[in-house]
């Protein structure tokens, strides 16, 4: 009669405690994926690659000569968006 | 230049009439706008044919009208039959003329006012400075130095120089409150859309208003009725207002003498914080980049963004690539915020705020400090307008009385509907000395700052 594979108990504990944390992190990690998910949608474009794309998602394109002003633009747009969101650092109300 | 309500009453009376009246203003428009640059097209025989009109009323026994032959001006946004309508912008000075006027000037003149001038205004009214690419920078009757604020500031100036009795302006986020402030005169925010805005060349549409300058609460109250056309709520008496001061934000970005007028005003009000007052305005600024953006889509998509003034020009571009995901959660938060203004007025009647943070600021240097940080006044002087507007709510500004020094203007808010009783309020302040409108003369006779 084969003998049953057997660990030990401290063995045990730690495959345990592993299968443990490898949940916990697979819901940390599928949180953060959904939130960054949600989130996403309302990030303001800021490098010349994105605001590309979302000129051309809008039907138009950026004039070179008018790119630092947008970026200017859109980092100022970006910190207001980050108060809004509620990510940005404290003002006196 | 007297007061609207003056000038009405001596036509009708025929001690004076529509006509001369009209040719007086024409040619003073014509000596002191060349260093206002407040006006972009004066209106001379429009004009003159509207005032022979009131006259021949008057000389056939009929009613004038209760604005009879009081000239007046508008923001170059409103529609003028036979114009084309600008916006302040080199991209539609070609377009295709407007085929009637806009509602409110229509209303105005059959209450026997006359149209005499358009005026000045940021491009696209996106901007609290007017400095404009092709009309040039409006300048502060109390200091040819300085702005006079915007995005209204033709609209403003010509009523502070004592040039127009009054003007139509146009406010998103502040476009009448700032530049009133600036320049020491009334200027009326109305609750969002209580007057009409058919034949306004829009802006952003959650928040666009059209509002009156002035020079008292009563010629304010009497421009109320007629572009209300007669829908106006009965007010409530001022023995019986509630006031409270904004503190928070509102109590810090301001000078001392708004401060120290508040508290003449107010001595025992209670403070009301509003809370996420940072947000709202944050949020203000995201809707208006976004529905600005919106609305010139279009041109960019025909390639034509570089004919946009470049002052406006980036920051429209900017406002067309926001997400709109991002648009809508700041929407979602105006219907918060507005429900905590609804709490607030359940106590209180009147909320008293600084207009603008400051004095008008130089040409040469037209910078402001906001939270401790250096910043353009051309982008940040709404930063206490803003989110009032926010809300929907109608605000008057108001300047103080303090001659010799260069103006500072005070914000009565109210709830929805209360324009009534905001004048009412701004007239009792100032039968008490503490607000009303001084002569550029008078200013710069003292210390200007």
């Amino acid at each position: 009669m084969p003998r049953a594979a057997r660990t030990s108990p401290s063995v045990d504990r730690v495959l345990s405690w592993l299968a443990g944390s490898a949940v916990v992190a697979a819901v940390v990690l599928g949180w953060r994926y959904s939130r960054r998910a949600q989130v996403a949608p309302t990030a303001v474009p800021r490098t010349r690659a994105e605001i590309a794309t979302a000129a051309a998602q809008r039907g138009f394109a950026v004039p070179d000569a008018c790119l630092p002003g947008v970026i200017e633009t859109l980092a100022v747009l970006d910190d207001h968006a980050a108060r809004l969101l509620g990510d940005a650092p404290g003002v006196a109300s | 230049m007297k007061h609207a309500t003056e000038i009405a009453a001596a036509v009708r009376a025929r001690r004076t009439t529509a006509t001369a009246v009209v040719d007086r203003c024409l040619a003073a428009l014509g000596v002191d706008d060349n260093r206002l640059v407040a006006v972009t097209r004066v209106l001379a025989e429009r004009a003159r044919r509207e005032a022979a009109l009131v006259d021949a009323a008057i000389a056939a026994g009929r009613d004038p009208g209760p604005l009879a032959g009081v000239p007046y001006g508008v923001k170059d946004l409103f529609d003028v039959a036979g114009l084309p309508t600008t916006a302040g912008s080199a991209l539609y000075a070609g377009a295709v003329p407007a085929t009637t006027d806009a509602v409110a000037i229509q209303r105005l003149g059959a209450a026997g006012a006359v149209l005499v001038a358009t005026l000045n205004m940021d491009e696209f009214a996106y901007g609290f400075a007017t400095i404009n690419a092709v009309h040039g920078t409006t300048r502060n009757p109390h200091d040819p130095e300085r702005i006079a604020g915007g995005s209204s500031g033709g609209s403003a100036a010509v009523v502070a120089a004592g040039l127009l009795p009054f003007t139509l302006g146009s406010d998103t986020n502040g476009s009448i409150r700032v530049p009133a402030s600036l320049t020491g005169i009334y200027g009326l925010k109305p609750t969002h859309d209580a007057l009409p805005m058919a034949g306004v060349f829009p802006f952003a549409k959650s928040f666009d208003d059209i509002g009156p300058f002035a020079t008292s609460p009563r010629d304010l109250a009497l421009l109320w009725d007629v572009l209300r056309a007669g829908s106006g709520r009965s007010g409530t008496e001022i023995d019986s207002v509630r006031v409270a001061r904004l503190g928070g934000r509102f109590a810090v970005n301001l000078d001392p003498a708004q401060q120290a007028a508040i508290d003449a005003i107010a001595p025992d009000a209670p403070v009301v914080d509003l809370g996420d007052v940072a947000r709202a305005r944050s949020a203000a600024f995201l809707i208006t980049a976004y529905e600005g953006g919106a609305v010139h889509r279009a041109a960019f998509a025909r390639g034509e963004a570089m004919r946009f003034d470049p002052a406006t020009r980036d920051r429209l571009l900017a406002g067309a690539l926001l997400p709109d995901a991002l648009y809508e959660r700041a929407q979602a938060f105006r219907a918060t915020f507005k429900d905590t203004l609804a709490s607030v007025f359940a106590e209180h009647d009147i909320l008293i705020a600084p207009a603008a943070p400051c004095v008008a600021p130089t040409i040469a240097n037209p910078w402001i400090v906001i939270d401790g940080e250096r910043t353009a006044a051309r982008r940040d002087l709404g930063v206490h307008s803003q989110p009032i507007s926010f809300a929907g709510l109608p605000a008057l500004a108001v300047p103080l009385r303090r001659p010799g020094q260069l103006p500072l203007g005070l914000q009565l808010i109210g709830r929805p509907g209360s324009e009534r009783m905001l004048f009412r309020f701004a007239e009792m302040l100032e039968e008490r000395g503490l607000t009303g409108v001084c002569a550029p003369g008078e200013a710069l006779q003292g210390d200007s700052r």
